[in-house]
């Protein structure tokens, strides 16, 4: 026993050597809420390609959608001494505290589309209200003001999609108020649960004409359950994100529209700011610094103008 | 040696082996901070675990776990969102709660003689929606995760020295708790009516209220990590431990509870979690994918059970022998 | 204790009356006890012995009739703790001590003795409390002894130091030589002949009516919840127990039977130098149709395993068995296939499956008989066949649909043996065949061994009961550590006999 705890010992002081010497180069983690989306993995590209040539070691983490784990995949960035940490919070409460602990110890937090209740670093974030809002108007114009919606909502607490549906509701009762809104279930971010939806709001409501999903995997979706019902061209789909493949649907006219993003230039924008930051060319401020990406109805007729090396 | 000694043997070893290897593989292993907040996920689980060991001694199981955490932060939020009440109010009352679910759960078993499994799903199905309809709500009716900002609430989530709250409390139950299984007559009821119900009604025990006690302090416990997981988050959320029923239940049983009953300790679900919590964290630091853990706590499960009953099957052979040679003489003595 | 101005009488029950929301279990039934007596419960299964001690020990309520107990009238709200406080204790049939404790632990169970003013078990006290206690009595025990790894004999020992603990002044031990050799037995009477002489009052509840003669100063016997007479003295006979409990007396001349050579018959099985580590060395038998070999010796002599090793459940490490002529390599199925019949020791663990019916029992081991080609299961012959086993062997309730958990002891007995019984049965192998069961159907196993015999069966009889072995016995070979210690082939055999050779005494001393 004495001699294990000797070797221990002698490791850990080794280690902690050791730890010291590589501390040159930077280090910056990126902690998406999964990364098995087309979303976080634009980010994740659009980060890489903004550090590449720098001094800088990148790592990326998957919390499996689950606050729990995030907290703990944070801690583990923290007690590993990172640099920076690119952030997208599962739940804007929940990561508060580990992102006031890695603040706290020096580490900006840079977070994605969902900001946290305590100032950090930077937000960089899609406009979800305001673009839930250009949905909003989107579909209001198509419809001429007249008809019946519904909505394939976020998880409850998922702020990101609750801001959208807010957005989207907003627009209704302020410019539309003849067109009603005839269901909203959660589709839990995830195509198959949307499809299972949708059959259901075709079955209830036979003169449905159009349907926000609050992104575009749910709108997939409720494209995939429309068509095989047959009414695929008497009810108008809009997605939110405008990740490739919807696009694609787009074109092919199976989608009506989405709330398009860049998201490479989101994550190389978070990128951008964090080296910024190590290099002193920015200081931390008493607020979080919001800076937001626009986003762009993308339509058959719009589509056109994203270029292919703008799609992810 | 006994089956559980040898086995905590094996375990402590393990233990350092695993910290050897990943002090080598990252060198931020050994920092204290990287420990401390080891310690604080290890106490976190264990907490739960501490309760759940004995139902496990008792032979039972408690699904409702993940929904009592789940619902005692809901309550917390609750009173600090809609009360001026403070901390020290409305934590008994949370903890209470827990007890009150566990005693729910012990009535229905012991009373009416249905399935633990049964009874603890059913509970924890109705807690975990219950939750959800609880928690609190924006002004559209959308579930809002309150940011907790009552001082001294979330004071329940700092350090003192370098060891966080949590921890400390972690050890004194766990020392508590140990004693009072080994060193008190209630603690011995609970020994006693996991390994032969019949056995222990026909001794005078009250196995019925034994029974409804164990399940009142696993809601307790699981009330207790709760109030520790949302001072650490600084929030609550209504999914809280759902699905944190595989962690505890894969300390406990490292640590050398069986399912059988009537076996079983504080010290074993201690190590149990620590080992857990290390795993969990060692393929976090060698940057392994996370979908391999459940994989390997399966693994390590199995690995465990097989040594066990392997090792068991071998002392009984060995007790029997003896036992033999030991009746061999009696009866020469005795013809 | 004190009987100062007391009644002659610990125990007083007088007309107890009780039914179980239906038939009549007791109806009118008087018991009484004396201070210090050894006293003999006896009479068949269903006579409602276990229910009059249920009653007494406050398990179960009576419906009607009076129980005083040293001078205290019991009421009819009796509970097992009150009984406890009273000093009546029960040492159980299915022993009722917590295993992963130690036997300190067992002894004080409940009532620990705790550090002064504090709810903290004392440990080192009760430990000394404890080895107090087995020294006094000269028991072969340490406190501290894991009870898992205890023999039975030893467990029942801590059992009755659990009792004297609780002060008990009366000890009602139902069936305690069940599990017993004949050796521990006589240590068990030894200790229960101490207990007397400490004034403790034993009711003694057995199926074995010689132990019951050699122990008892009174004996009371039940028939059909009815008492039907109570022995004392010179009355007491083995002879007259069992024709009170039966009501007609056995015919069969159970202790003198005259060993038969069948060698003559087809070898059926021939066994040679069968060894397995640890268990066996160098058996060799050979049996011949129609022959009823018997094997006696101690428990743990190697009886069991060498039944199991030629069933084809253990492996054996060397030797070579021959079925019909033939080299034969066990597997169960194999063995089932051939006409081989088991009906092993523990029937509850092993022999039946107490929540399937008397049909399902049946069928299972005869799956190939009732099903057709695609392995379908046909339910009309399933049916056929366990009615064909429930008359053979006169099983009741004669309903095949019945639980066989629900049977009693020699019901489930019957059940097993039935099992085999309507295949093409060459060699059935019986270990421990009336452990547990009453007089009546006792005696209706012995019958059925007898028949098939007759009919050309050859039976493997394993028993501890010696009447029972020299009694059924064609020839009889005895066992100790695993060898073969003596054969007796002819002539008769007294218990006497076995015994010695179990326990290793043969000619030219002990081996």
């Amino acid at each position: 026993m004495a001699t294990k705890k000797w070797i221990a010992t002698a490791l850990a002081v080794c280690g902690l050597a050791c730890g010291v010497a590589q501390a040159q180069t930077m280090k910056i983690g990126y902690l998406p809420s999964t990364v098995g989306q087309a979303l976080t993995q634009a980010w994740k590209t659009g980060i890489e390609n903004t550090l590449k040539g720098q001094n800088v070691s990148f790592q990326a983490l998957d919390a499996q959608m689950k606050a729990e784990i995030q907290v703990t995949m944070m801690d583990d960035f923290i007690n590993q001494g990172y640099n920076a940490i690119i952030l997208q919070p599962i739940d804007a409460a929940a990561l508060t505290a580990s992102v006031k602990k890695a603040e706290g110890k020096g580490i900006p937090v840079i977070t994605l589309n969902t900001d946290t209740k305590l100032p950090h670093a930077a937000c960089v974030t899609m406009d979800d209200e305001g673009a839930g809002y250009l949905v909003g108007e989107q579909i209001g114009k198509a419809l001429s003001g007249k008809g019946n919606v519904a909505i394939i909502q976020s998880p409850p607490g998922a702020q990101a999609g609750v801001e959208r549906e807010k957005g989207f509701r907003a627009a209704m009762a302020k410019l539309f108020p003849e067109i009603k809104i005839v269901g909203a279930q959660n589709g839990q971010w995830n195509k198959d649960k949307a499809i299972e939806i949708m059959n259901s709001f075709l079955q209830v409501n036979k003169d449905l004409d159009a349907v926000f999903a609050v992104n575009d995997n749910m709108a997939e979706g409720a494209m995939i359950a429309a068509e095989s019902a047959g009414r695929l061209n008497k009810v108008k789909i809009w997605g939110f994100n405008g990740q490739k493949s919807t696009l694609t649907l787009i074109e092919q006219g199976k989608i009506t529209g989405t709330a398009y993003t860049n998201a490479y230039n989101q994550g190389a924008t978070a990128a951008k700011y964090a080296l910024d930051m190590l290099s002193g060319a920015k200081k931390k401020g008493d607020k979080t610094e919001i800076v937001t990406v626009p986003p762009f109805a993308a339509t058959k007729d719009t589509v056109a103008q994203i270029k292919p090396e703008e799609r992810w | 040696m006994s089956v559980s000694a040898i086995r905590r043997l094996i375990l402590t070893g393990l233990l350092v082996a695993i910290g050897i290897a990943l002090s080598f593989a990252n060198p931020t292993f050994l920092s204290l901070d990287n420990l401390m907040t080891l310690l604080q996920d290890a106490s976190l689980t264990g907490i739960v675990a501490i309760g759940f060991t004995l139902i496990l001694i008792t032979a039972g199981i408690d699904m409702s776990i993940g929904a009592v955490i789940a619902i005692t932060s809901m309550i917390c939020v609750n009173f600090i969102s809609y009360t001026q009440l403070p901390a020290y109010v409305y934590i008994p009352v949370a903890l209470a709660f827990g007890c009150a679910i566990g005693w729910v759960n012990g009535f229905f078993i012991t009373h009416f003689k249905l399935p633990e499994f049964i009874v603890t799903l059913a509970t924890r199905g109705i807690l975990a929606g219950l939750a959800l309809i609880v928690a609190v709500k924006d002004d559209q009716g959308f579930v809002k995760n309150v940011f907790i900002e009552d001082e001294l609430f979330l004071s329940l989530g700092e350090t003192i020295g370098p060891v966080y709250i949590v921890t400390i409390v972690f050890v004194l139950l766990a020392a508590a708790t140990q004693f009072f299984l080994k060193r008190t007559r209630a603690g011995t009821n609970v020994y006693a009516t996991g390994a032969n119900p019949t056995a222990a009604r026909l001794s005078g025990i009250n196995t019925d209220r034994t029974l409804i006690g164990v399940y009142m302090f696993s809601g307790f416990c699981a009330a207790l990590a709760s109030i520790f997981l949302a001072a650490r988050m600084m929030t609550a959320m209504p999914e809280f431990g759902i699905g944190s029923e595989m962690d505890v239940i894969a300390s406990v049983v490292i640590g050398g509870t069986p399912f059988t009953g009537g076996i079983g300790d504080i010290w074993g679900t201690v190590i149990g979690t620590l080992f857990l919590a290390l795993v969990k964290n060692g393929i976090l630091k060698l940057g392994l994918s996370p979908y391999i853990q459940p994989i390997v706590i399966g693994g390590i499960i199995i690995v465990v059970v097989v040594v066990d009953v392997w090792y068991k099957a071998f002392a009984e052979k060995k007790a029997a022998q003896a036992a033999r040679r030991k009746a061999m003489q009696g009866k020469e003595a005795g013809a | 204790m004190s009987t100062n101005g007391k009644s002659e009488l610990l125990l007083e029950c007088r007309g107890i009356d009780k039914n179980y929301n239906g038939p009549q279990v007791l109806s009118g039934v008087d018991f009484f006890l004396r201070r210090g007596e050894i006293h003999a419960l006896v009479g068949e299964n269903g006579a409602g012995k276990s229910t009059l001690i249920k009653i007494i020990t406050g398990i179960t309520n009576r419906n009607a009739g009076t129980i005083a107990f040293d001078g205290y009238d019991v009421p009819l709200e009796h509970s097992k703790s009150a009984s406890e406080k009273l000093g009546i204790a029960v040492i159980y049939q299915e022993l009722s001590l917590i295993h992963g404790m130690t036997v300190a632990q067992n002894i004080f169970l409940t009532k620990e003795p705790l550090l002064p003013g504090l709810p903290i078990i004392d440990i080192k006290k009760m430990n000394q409390m404890a080895q107090a206690m087995i020294e006094k009595y000269g028991f072969d025990l340490k406190a501290t002894d894991v009870i898992d790894r205890l023999p039975i004999a030893q467990r029942q020992t801590v059992e009755i130091l659990k009792a004297l603990s609780n002060k008990a002044s009366l000890m009602i031990m139902d069936e305690p030589t069940s599990s017993l050799t004949a050796t521990e037995s006589e240590r068990l009477f030894g200790i229960i002949r101490m207990l007397k002489a400490e004034g403790i009052t034993v009711v003694y509840i057995s199926h074995r009516m010689e132990e019951v003669y050699d122990l008892s100063d009174r004996v009371t016997v039940l028939r059909d919840g009815k008492l039907v007479s109570v022995l004392e003295g010179d009355e007491i006979s083995p002879a007259e127990i069992i024709r009170l409990m039966i009501g007609r007396e056995l015919t069969a001349d159970e202790s003198h039977h005259q060993m038969v050579d069948k060698s003559a018959g087809e070898v059926v099985l021939e066994v040679n130098q069968l060894s397995s580590e640890g268990k066996l060395k160098d058996i060799s038998f050979k049996l011949h149709k129609g022959e009823v070999l018997g094997f006696g010796g101690l428990v743990g002599s190697g009886r069991t395993e060498l039944m199991r090793a030629i069933y084809g459940i253990d492996p054996y490490d060397s030797g070579t068995i021959k079925y019909q002529g033939k080299p034969y390599a066990p597997t169960v199925e194999k063995s089932i296939a051939s006409g081989f019949g088991f009906v092993p020791e523990e029937r509850r663990l092993q022999g039946i499956m107490g929540a399937i019916s008397i049909t399902g029992n049946i069928g299972i081991p005869n799956l190939d008989s009732i099903s057709n080609g695609a392995g379908f299961v046909s339910d009309s012959k399933e049916l056929e066949l366990s009615n064909k086993a429930i008359t053979l062997l006169n099983v009741k309730p004669a309903n095949p649909d019945v639980l066989v958990g629900n049977l009693s002891g020699g019901n489930q007995q019957k059940v097993v043996v039935g099992k085999w019984l309507i295949r093409n049965l060459k060699l059935l192998i019986v270990d421990e065949p009336t452990v547990g069961i009453d007089i009546g159907a006792k005696e209706e196993m012995y019958q059925t061994i007898e028949r098939l015999s007759q009919e050309g069966v050859a039976v493997i009889v394993i028993s501890s009961d010696l009447p029972e072995l020299t009694r059924l016995s064609d020839r009889i070979i005895v066992l100790r550590k695993g060898r073969i210690i003596k054969e007796f082939t002819q002539g008769v055999v007294t218990e006497e006999q076995v015994l010695r050779a179990a326990s290793g005494i043969v000619e030219g001393g002990v081996q």
